[in-house]
Parts: structure tokens; C-alpha cells; sequence
């Protein structure tokens, strides 16, 4: 579905992206795994052309498209985004947000003046069903919790009937509890529709839940390539050089002290017991 | 520290060689150029002490006021508000399109966000009077000379409020938009104007109120208005008309004062 070749990235004499190779199946959920400033976030955005890449060459469904306009059009048809910071206007309704993403599909006149096809109006509706919003429809967003932000942006890139999501640490901002239900949706999403999913992550415990795939990235390399099951100790230490992360410890402070327990628990086993955000979940339901 | 009995003077050291010179240079400077300035404008309090009897003489005059002449107010006030209302209007119309491209993150690019920066400089540069002039020798004495005044002036304010605005947004849902391959006037349409719009309509009620306060003061020029009767009156000598005159202005410019910022309490109240 995606086939990256040799592409690189560069801000003036820092090289944000070392010549990447990539290339992902149709219907993959497919992880990036990297501490922040890895490049996750440039590689991703190189895909849809929000970032123009130095060098290199990306073809989304076999084609490759290039930055003008009709170019970025097309590609950005195909290739839905989930933000970080969920990117919703707070001050239109949930429905008129999952709307935008039929923008590029609907005629422009009439949306400059809130007519929308009801075919497009039904597929808002339906993505909106999809991720459990469909009562929230006429709220205006900003009245809205995080998590539920976070799935309007998904109902958003969902209404886009794309082939691609990608999304960009679409977790980061939120509790554990719910960055499990959001990621579970987005997942659930990918299965029905076949939509092919490159998901950020700077979290082990979550790339090793949710992933297909592991790519992990290092200084804007790919340093790891594999199931959640083939992610050795070894490894690890290749994608976090400074020592493993403690998901969302900046907002939670109470998770802090755990943080020692994950760098010995964040080892070769598929499935490592008790990581800090597990832990912190488990702490939440008693 | 200076000690001054139960006070001690507090004030910052002086940094560098120069020590407190500098400061008293800089007073020095101060007081001249002020000096050169009263000297310029001709400041003079045995003037003013002079013409004290001439201004309590002319007040005296103004008094009482002519409530009859009021009536022949009604007219020319109601004129007033309502070049007011168009000169804002237009104003809106002009400065919309022009916005978004003095805005700088939103402008196709840099030249023409410095091109239309200047534009709205130079029409935000040129008093409404003086565009009023002009306009009574383009279109005619009358009100619509001062309806294209506050237009071509308020949207040189309106553009440049509105484009700082529009600078001041979340960024996120603009890159969202663009993600979706959604247009740029749909990014426009569905991106920024949410963003922006209760902004935009207190400022608009707040230029609402200037051009209010300035219709009343075209007629001056022959542009319309309530002014014209105030110059008018003053011309007649009659001072008492003229009384009644201000009154209304006043009466006027509080009234629409008073509303506007109810109005624009309201409106942040519901921007929560």
C-alpha cells in the first residue's frame, strides 16, 4: 500500500531523516516506535506531504504523487491524519467536525455555505457510530473530554473513506485508560475497513499491545524492524539510546516512581509484565 | 537605599561607567524637547487666564439650551446613525477578502502579506475627515461622501484587527483541514472563521461605535450628518442651537457606547 524508498529529510545541517526504506501491506497496523524528536513525526508527515522530503521517493497505492496542487489533492484524499492534539474546531458542532473530512469529496460551493450531500451527511454519521459518538453528534466540540476529542478525529479521518490513517502520537495527551479505548478503536476502524494504519508511538507497552508491525526509529533511523514478539532487550536499547521512557510522566507525576521499574521490565519478552501505564490502569480500577 | 527618616527611597542602581550622568542627560533631553514643543504649540496660561471671561461669555450664550431646535435634530441624527451603519458595512465588505492575506499564516506568501499590510497602512493612515474631503469633491456634498469615508478608513482598522486575529488561532485544526485535502477557501470557511468570529464581532461593534462618533463630526466638511446643523448653527451665531446640538452628540455617542460594550460583554460571555 505504501512503498518508501530512500527517503531522507534534512533542516538546514540537521538530518532529521537517514535515507528510509519502508514498505507497508494493505490492511497493516504498523507501529513507529521512537523517543520524541526520533523523526516519527517528520516521517509520517513526509507521507501526506504536510513536510516535502528532501530526497527520496513515496508511492501511496502504487502511486506517487508530487507538491502541487493536484498532486496534494489526491494523495490527501487517500491518506487520512489523527493528531496528537486532536486538531477538532472547538467551536463547530461534532458532526460539522466529521464533515470536513468529506471536504475534498463534496462540491466546493455549496459547503462554503453549509449544504452537504446527505450521502455525505450519512457517512459522517456512520463514522461517528463507528466510534461510539453518534449521541454526541450536534454537541459543539469544545464541550467534549479529550478521549472524545481524540475519536471525533478518527470519525474525521475515518468519513474520508481512506486507504491510509496516519496517526501522529494520537495518545500522548491522554490518560492510560483511555489512550487503550482510543488506540482499540482505531484498530477496530482498520480491521472493518481494510484501512492500512502507521500509528507513532513513543510508548513500549503500547506499541507491543496494538502493533502488527514495529518500526522502531533512532536519531532518524530505522534501527528495528519486526512483530512485537522479535523486540529484544537488544533492541530496545537500539531505539531508546538514553533509556526507556515512562509513558505520559510529565503529566502524571504519580507515575514517577515506578519509572526505575521500567527500564528492567521493559525487556526481551513479548509481552513485558507490568509496565508504568499498566501499572497505573491497574492502579485506577482499585 | 537612601534613608529619608521612617522611608527609605528605593530605587534601582545604575549599571555601567557612565553612573547616573546618563540619566540626568536623559531627563535633560526629556524636559527640552517638551520645552521645544510648548514653544511650537504656543502654550500660554496668561492666555488662557485672558480668555476665561470670553469662554464663560460664550458658555453663558449657550445657555439654556434651545430644546425647540431638537426637533429639527431628529433628522440629521437618525442621517448620522445611519451612515454609521454603512460606512461600517462597507468597511466589513472591503476588509474581509483583504484579511486573510495580511494575515501571516494564512497569506499564499510573503510579498503579498507585506503588500497587503501596507494597503491597509495606508488606508488606516488617512483621517476620516480628510477621506471625506475628498470624497465631497469626488461624489457630492452629502452623506454619501461620508459613508465611503468610514468605509475606506474602517477597513484599514477592520483589516488589520482582523488579520491579527486570524494570526492568533490554534494552528492544529488549519493543518487538520489541509490534511483532509479540503480547499483553501474551505479551510478558510471551516478553520479560521470559527476561530475568529466573536473576535471579529466585537470589533466590529467597537468600530461601530467610533464611526458613530466620527459621523457626527462630517458634517463639518459637508459629508452628512449632525455636524453640518452644529457648524451651521455656530455660523448663526446661535448658541443656544448649538447647545442643544452637543447634547444630542453626546446623548448619541453614550448611548451607542453603552450598548456596544453590553453587547460585547454578552458576546465573550458566550465565547466561553
Amino acid at each position: 500500500m505504501i512503498t518508501i524508498r530512500n527517503l531522507s529529510k534534512r533542516y538546514g545541517n540537521f538530518e532529521a531523516l537517514h535515507h528510509i526504506d519502508l514498505s507497508v501491506k494493505k490492511g497493516e497496523f504498523l507501529v513507529i516506535l521512537g523517543a520524541s524528536g526520533a523523526g516519527k513525526s517528520t516521517l509520517l508527515r513526509c507521507i501526506n506531504h504536510l513536510t516535502e522530503p528532501t530526497t527520496g521517493e513515496i508511492r501511496v497505492d502504487g502511486v506517487q504523487s508530487h507538491g502541487d496542487r493536484a498532486g496534494l489533492r489526491r494523495v490527501r484524499r487517500d491518506v487520512a491524519m489523527i493528531f496528537q492534539h486532536y486538531n477538532v474546531v472547538p467551536r463547530l458542532s461534532v458532526l460539522k467536525n466529521v464533515l470536513t473530512g468529506r471536504l475534498s469529496a463534496m462540491p466546493a460551493v455549496l459547503s462554503w455555505f453549509q449544504m452537504f450531500p446527505h450521502e455525505d451527511i450519512g457517512i459522517a454519521r456512520e463514522s461517528l457510530r463507528r466510534v461510539g459518538l453518534e449521541a454526541k453528534a450536534d454537541m459543539r466540540t469544545d464541550t467534549l473530554s479529550g478521549g472524545e476529542k481524540q475519536r471525533v478525529g478518527i470519525a474525521r479521518a475515518l468519513a474520508q473513506r481512506p486507504k491510509v490513517i496516519l496517526a501522529d502520537e494520537p495518545v500522548s495527551s491522554l490518560d492510560p485508560k483511555t489512550s487503550r479505548s482510543v488506540l482499540s478503536c482505531l484498530r477496530e476502524a482498520s480491521r472493518e475497513s481494510g484501512i492500512t494504519v502507521i500509528c507513532n508511538l513513543h510508548q513500549v507497552d503500547y506499541a507491543m499491545e496494538f502493533g502488527e508491525r514495529i518500526i522502531g526509529v533512532a536519531g532518524g533511523r530505522v534501527v528495528f524492524e519486526g512483530r512485537p514478539d522479535e523486540m529484544t532487550e537488544e533492541a530496545l536499547h537500539r531505539i531508546y539510546p538514553e533509556g526507556v521512557e515512562v509513558p505520559g510522566h510529565d503529566e502524571q507525576p504519580a507515575v514517577a516512581p515506578h519509572a526505575p521499574v521500567s527500564a528492567s521490565a521493559a525487556t526481551a519478552r513479548p509481552v513485558p509484565p507490568l509496565l508504568p501505564s499498566q501499572q497505573t490502569f491497574a492502579l485506577e480500577k482499585t | 537605599m537612601i534613608s529619608l527618616g521612617r522611608y527609605n527611597l528605593l530605587v534601582g542602581a545604575s549599571g555601567g561607567n557612565a553612573g547616573w550622568w546618563k540619566y540626568l542627560v536623559a531627563t535633560a533631553g526629556g524636559i527640552g524637547i517638551i520645552w521645544w514643543a510648548a514653544i511650537g504649540a504656543q502654550l500660554s496660561v496668561p492666555e488662557l487666564v485672558k480668555g476665561a471671561p470670553w469662554i464663560a461669555d460664550f458658555l453663558g450664550r449657550m445657555f439654556p439650551p434651545n430644546w425647540e431646535f431638537a426637533r429639527k435634530l431628529v433628522k440629521p441624527a437618525i442621517e448620522t446613525v445611519q451612515i454609521a451603519v454603512w460606512g461600517t458595512l462597507l468597511a466589513i465588505v472591503l476588509a474581509v477578502p483583504v484579511c486573510f492575506l495580511a494575515a501571516r499564516n494564512i497569506s499564499p506568501n510573503l510579498a503579498v502579506f507585506h503588500f497587503t499590510r501596507q494597503l491597509l497602512n495606508m488606508m488606516r493612515g488617512i483621517n476620516e475627515i480628510i477621506l471625506a474631503l475628498i470624497f465631497v469633491a469626488a461624489v457630492g456634498l452629502g452623506p454619501f461622501a461620508g459613508v465611503l469615508a468610514l468605509a475606506l478608513h474602517g477597513a484599514g482598522m477592520l483589516g488589520k484587527f482582523f488579520a491579527e486575529s486570524i494570526e492568533d488561532i490554534d494552528q492544529g485544526p488549519i493543518e487538520a483541514l489541509r490534511a483532509t485535502g479540503a480547499g483553501p477557501i474551505q479551510t478558510i470557511i471551516f478553520g479560521v472563521l470559527p476561530q475568529v468570529v466573536t473576535t471579529w464581532i466585537a470589533v466590529i461593534l467597537y468600530r461601530f461605535e467610533t464611526n458613530l462618533r466620527q459621523a457626527t463630526v462630517l458634517g463639518m466638511v459637508g459629508a452628512g450628518g449632525i455636524g453640518f446643523e452644529l457648524m451651521g448653527s455656530m455660523k448663526l451665531f446661535q448658541y443656544q442651537d448649538t447647545a442643544t446640538c452637543i447634547l444630542v452628540i453626546v446623548t448619541m455617542v453614550m448611548t451607542a457606547d453603552y450598548v456596544s460594550s453590553k453587547l460585547r460583554a454578552w458576546i465573550q460571555q458566550g465565547a466561553r
